[in-house]
């Protein structure tokens, strides 16, 4: 199969400080693959990487199937929409969007069509001969993706495009980026440290820590099973439950634990709160008795925060439950995930 | 009515800011107006009198003044005082481009280096304003001696004769005006420099932008502010020199600067010097009139 990018081996230090060790990526065409983790874990450097804005200390970057490691930016068919979109000051929207063919030299007619229809793509029509600072931090994000668009990219990578806005915009436009991508069919590398972010408009998702990736799966494997604790506890909330191997399962703080997939002797199990199951009786495996510490009414849902292990758990509200009360909950054994490391 | 504000956390108005910000303005007002604006008004009316027999001002109106700056003398039309404007202006122009060319990249080079190392560099910019003009002029009649190494290698590649100095030449007075004026362009570009976004300088080289372009769209119009006022603090002085001239480029290489100071010192015609001066000072105007038509545009932006 042949992939959109393939990077090998991308080492990147600066000074003493190591940036990537030994990341291997391949991007599928028409793939939204998201970076995901926590400040200074190195997805910003590799997202430089493939733009040419930086050169890895060593490896190699293929872009449908053309090696362009040593390539600088002006030559490799990527686009960039930055984190403060990085839109010109002294240019219209119109020649903001136009500034990419016209370093390539299109001819004016040809640019002024494909300018449209980038700045009609993204709803702008009406603002292209507005300045930037004369738009609102959505609108310009808008323009900061037609301007990346209209260059017909291999690659559209995005720089936390969306860490400016406020968080029911976000919403919105994490929704409308993932259908524009859809639609477009464009391979698509996004930055973030948005979780949310990442699970909604991904198709896979690496996440990232200390310059290396922790674990590349989609969506749902990255949030179902989490491989290790970082990835568990980076990627929404979950009880970590340190255990034992038994017979069938482990022997924990909790008790015994049926589990399938064992293999380690002393290691972690996580468990997501919504997962976690409120019993009327004692349940016939994984049950857990326990005081309830707090219960936190949220409207939508309930937190409860129980006296045994520490557990928390995330259920239905219509059950009227108050810290001191004693309940019984099950731990399925289908939720509960082997963790390594 | 005057509509209320707040400054700094106070209710208050803009008629009441206004007065208070004239109050606070009146001593450099003052100054300006009896050490800067009075002398130099008192010139237009000694550009029209004349020169008496003995070097006095007679007052008497004449035009006479203005039509010897624009040539028209005694012995007819000659144009010796229009060559030396020429010449100023373009020594101006020339030593500014020189300055400007060569502080961008002093001015990156300063600017990427590790904050604290950057007042090392700065300083060594600086460090000719620590000197008067004078002894800084006459280090370079020093340097550019017949027996000191500059001089000996224009002989050896036969630019000069051997055993001659490298003044008064034009070579010279270029020398002297850039070393003097280079810190003006320098530091206010710095300043504008050192607060670049770099993230429009990659957002241009992400969209395929050659140098230049990348130069153009990105880095002139953020350095623009800092470039006008470096271009400004360079272009005036610069027609108004006369001390590096008249040291570095000799009587041949006169410029404005020096037909004005040998006006008002050596020949005594008052009345000369101060139309000179006018000239100077509307040939300045329109200078700066020009900068801001091009240059400042971007600024605005």
């Amino acid at each position: 199969m042949e992939y959109s990018l393939e990077a090998y081996a991308i080492y990147k230090n600066y000074g003493s400080v190591t940036a990537l060790t030994n990341v291997d990526v391949r991007v599928r065409p028409g793939e939204f693959f998201t970076l995901l983790g926590p400040s200074g874990c190195g997805k910003t450097t590799l997202l430089r990487i493939i733009a040419g804005l930086e050169m890895p200390d060593s490896g190699t970057i293929m872009l449908r199937g053309n090696n362009l490691t040593s390539l600088p930016a002006r030559e490799r068919n990527v686009n960039t929409v930055f984190q403060n979109y990085a839109l010109f000051p002294h240019l219209s929207v119109t020649d903001n969007v136009a500034f990419g063919l016209r370093s390539r030299k299109f001819p004016e007619e040809v640019i002024v069509s494909k300018v449209h229809a980038a700045l009609d793509m993204v709803h702008m029509t009406e603002f292209a001969a507005r300045m930037p600072d004369q738009l609102s931090g959505g609108q310009q994000q808008r323009v900061a993706m037609a301007r990346a668009l209209v260059n017909e990219p291999e690659i559209l990578l995005l720089d936390e495009p969306m860490s400016a806005l406020d968080a029911k915009l976000r919403t919105t436009v994490q929704e409308e980026l993932r259908q524009l991508q859809q639609r477009l069919g464009i391979t698509s590398i996004l930055v973030t440290h948005d979780q949310d972010e990442a699970l909604t408009v991904s198709d896979r998702i690496a996440v990232m820590n200390n310059g290396q990736f922790v674990q590349v799966g989609t969506p749902m494997e990255i949030y179902e099973r989490p491989r290790n604790r970082f990835v568990a506890n980076f990627l929404g909330k979950a009880n970590i439950i340190e255990a034992t191997r038994a017979p069938g399962g482990v022997q924990s703080e909790l008790g015994f634990l049926q589990v399938n997939g064992v293999d380690w002797e002393t290691g972690y199990l996580a468990i997501r709160p919504e997962r976690v199951r409120l019993r009327d009786e004692a349940p016939s495996v994984n049950g857990v008795q326990s005081r309830v510490r707090e219960a936190f009414y949220r409207g939508d849902h309930l937190d409860i925060w129980l006296e045994a292990a520490n557990l928390r758990l995330r259920t239905a509200p219509h059950r009227a439950i108050s810290s001191g009360d004693t309940v019984w909950v099950e731990l399925p054994a289908e939720a509960l995930v082997v963790l390594h490391e | 009515m005057s509509d209320p504000v707040i400054w700094y956390g106070e209710l208050t108005t803009s008629r009441s800011l206004l007065r208070r910000g004239l109050a606070h303005l009146s001593p450099g007002i003052a100054w300006t107006l009896v050490f800067l604006a009075i002398p130099m008004l008192a010139l237009i009316p000694v550009g029209f009198a004349s020169r008496g027999s003995y070097g006095q001002i007679v007052w008497e109106f004449t035009w006479n003044n203005f039509y010897r700056l624009l040539g028209y003398g005694t012995f007819g039309w000659s144009p010796d005082y229009l060559i030396i404007l020429g010449r100023s202006c373009m020594v101006a122009a020339v030593t500014t481009i020189i300055c400007v060319l060569l502080s961008y990249p002093l001015c990156f080079f300063i600017a990427c280096k590790p904050a604290h190392k950057r007042y090392f560099w700065l300083t060594l910019v600086i460090i000719p304003f620590w000197t008067n003009l004078v002894i800084r002029t006459y280090a370079w009649l020093l340097v550019l001696a017949p027996q000191m190494p500059l001089a000996r290698l224009a002989s050896f590649l036969g630019f000069i004769a051997p055993d001659a100095p490298l003044y008064p030449t034009p070579f010279a007075v270029y020398l002297g005006m850039v070393s003097t004026f280079l810190p003006f362009v320098t530091m206010p570009l710095y300043a504008s420099v050192e607060k670049l976004d770099w993230s429009l300088v990659e957002a241009a080289r992400d969209l395929y932008s050659s140098s230049w372009r990348v130069f153009r769209h990105a880095i002139l119009p953020q350095t623009t502010p800092g470039l006008a006022v470096g271009v400004t603090l360079t272009f005036i002085p610069a027609m108004g020199m006369f001390l590096v001239p008249d040291f570095l480029g000799g009587a041949k290489y006169m410029l404005v600067g020096n037909l004005i100071q040998q006006q008002f010192g050596t020949s005594r015609d008052w009345p000369f010097g101060a139309a000179v001066s006018l000239g100077l000072m509307l040939l300045t105007f329109v200078g700066i009139w020009v900068l801001r038509k091009t240059g400042g545009k971007e600024a605005v932006h």
